[in-house]
């Protein structure tokens, strides 16, 4: 590790002052090879500065542990769910809409069927279902004609 | 048995014959009549063979076919399948004859070894038609429609009747197992047209909803009409047309296809078609309109 000064307390590797520096977090951290550890050690024997700012993270951060984990303001998760529940309120409505609009508007510009009337069918509907004074020779065309039968 | 078969229609010819100045019956079956409280044939079946003749362009043309009226309905078969109808059918009075016709009555001929009323009708329009009634029972025994030059256009006779009392006056007949059409809509939108009356004293009937559309039946007080009118293009060429019954008219009318189908004379059964007023072409509110009417019709049951 070319961060950690060799024992003996030269300054200089890791900070611009000689002392550890952000190599004592690299060093709680599990960070450093066993040899760059070996070195820090070495720095940390001779350098009681660095070995009084290691104790002072080493506590700060067990310190840190000790909080309990940071609380969402008030409010801040119902407010969140019903913005998704509204999200997702808003986008099934706008695809609803979307599908009806589209259905009516294929409906109504559709171009009209084309239509080949049944003759014979409306003939033999005539003929027989007509109300008449002589139902008898109002259905005979339907009985003599055999292109009125279905 | 007499004057037990007559029926409400005939009834009315009868009466339409007196409002028209004519002498009146010389047989008076109407005043003797014995009609069931539901209008019904009352006690009395028949059976018999009518020859039937039409002429059209290839010729005069004769069938002879079964007939039979039992229990409220009258039969006809022959090579075309029998088919049957309520008589007197359950739309309501026709309308009178007077409006339309000239008529005139007299002894007829012997139709079927019975004594017949001879009822001549005539129209503004040059055709004429005489029917022979049986003076026992209304029954409309023989009939020949006339065109203006003379020649017989459609004929019926019967060659054979036999009556017999099925069952006692009074007696309740059971329900005829005939399909009953399935009426109109209460509103139409306004693709469809079923004006009230139409020329030549054709008035309207009923409606009623058929397959792909609407049907609106009329009556002169003799001969039908039927307007089939269906949503849609047409498909081919309009034209008319003759068959055995009489004259067809198909042709387009704004967003409708009309078929008119008439058993009267050619030239009735053309005024009136051209008497339909044309629907109106709907805009897309008015489509939405009646696609919305529908619906609501459809959810609320009323079709």
């Amino acid at each position: 590790m070319s961060g950690v000064p060799p024992a003996g307390g030269r300054p200089g590797a890791s900070g611009a002052d000689g002392h550890l520096g952000d190599g004592l977090s690299s060093l709680l951290d599990g960070e450093l090879s066993s040899a760059e550890m070996a070195a820090a050690q070495r720095h940390l024997d001779g350098c009681s500065t660095c070995a009084d700012e290691l104790d002072e993270v080493e506590r700060t951060r067990q310190l840190l542990r000790g909080l309990d984990p940071p609380k969402p303001p008030e409010g801040f998760v119902p407010g969140l769910l019903l913005r998704h529940r509204r999200l997702t309120f808003f986008v099934a409505a706008v695809s609803m809409i979307a599908g009806v609009v589209a259905a009516l508007v294929f409906m109504l510009i559709s171009p009209r069927e084309d239509v080949t009337p049944p003759v014979n069918r409306f003939e033999r509907i005539h003929a027989t279902s007509t109300p008449s004074p002589d139902p008898i020779t109002e259905m005979a065309p339907a009985g003599v004609a055999p292109s009125t039968v279905p | 048995m007499a004057g037990a078969l007559v029926a409400v229609p005939i009834t009315a010819v009868a009466a339409a014959a007196v409002d028209g100045g004519g002498p009146a019956s010389s047989a008076g079956p109407a005043g003797t009549d014995v009609v069931s409280p539901d209008g019904r044939l009352d006690g009395l079946d028949f059976d018999g063979l009518v020859r039937f003749t039409w002429a059209d362009g290839s010729g005069v043309h004769t069938a002879r076919l079964p007939v039979q009226g039992a229990d409220g309905v009258v039969r006809v078969g022959g090579p075309g399948g029998a088919h049957g109808v309520e008589w007197p059918a359950g739309a309501g009075p026709l309308p009178s004859l007077s409006g339309k016709y000239h008529t005139t009555e007299a002894d007829g001929p012997a139709v079927a070894g019975r004594p017949t009323t001879a009822l001549h009708l005539s129209s503004g329009s040059g055709s004429s038609e005489t029917l022979a009634l049986d003076q026992a029972t209304g029954l409309v025994l023989a009939r020949a429609e006339l065109d203006p030059g003379g020649a017989v256009v459609r004929s019926m006779e019967f060659e054979a009747l036999t009556l017999r009392r099925s069952h006692a006056p009074g007696t309740p007949v059971r329900p005829s197992a005939l399909p009953t059409a399935k009426a109109a809509p209460a509103r139409l939108s306004s693709e469809y047209s079923e004006p009230s009356q139409l020329a030549n004293g054709y008035q309207r009937v009923r409606a009623e909803s058929v397959s792909g559309g609407l049907r609106v039946i009329y009556s002169d007080g003799v001969h039908g009409l039927s307007i089939f009118e269906q949503p849609g293009h047409l498909a081919g060429a309009r034209g008319s047309s003759r068959w055995v019954g009489g004259e067809v008219v198909t042709w387009q009318a704004g967003p409708t296809v009309f078929t008119v189908i008439g058993d009267g004379p050619s030239t009735d059964v053309t005024a009136a078609a051209r008497s339909i007023p044309q629907p109106h072409q709907q805009g897309l509110l008015g489509r939405l309109r009646s696609w919305s009417r529908e619906v609501v019709d459809t959810i609320s049951g009323s079709h």
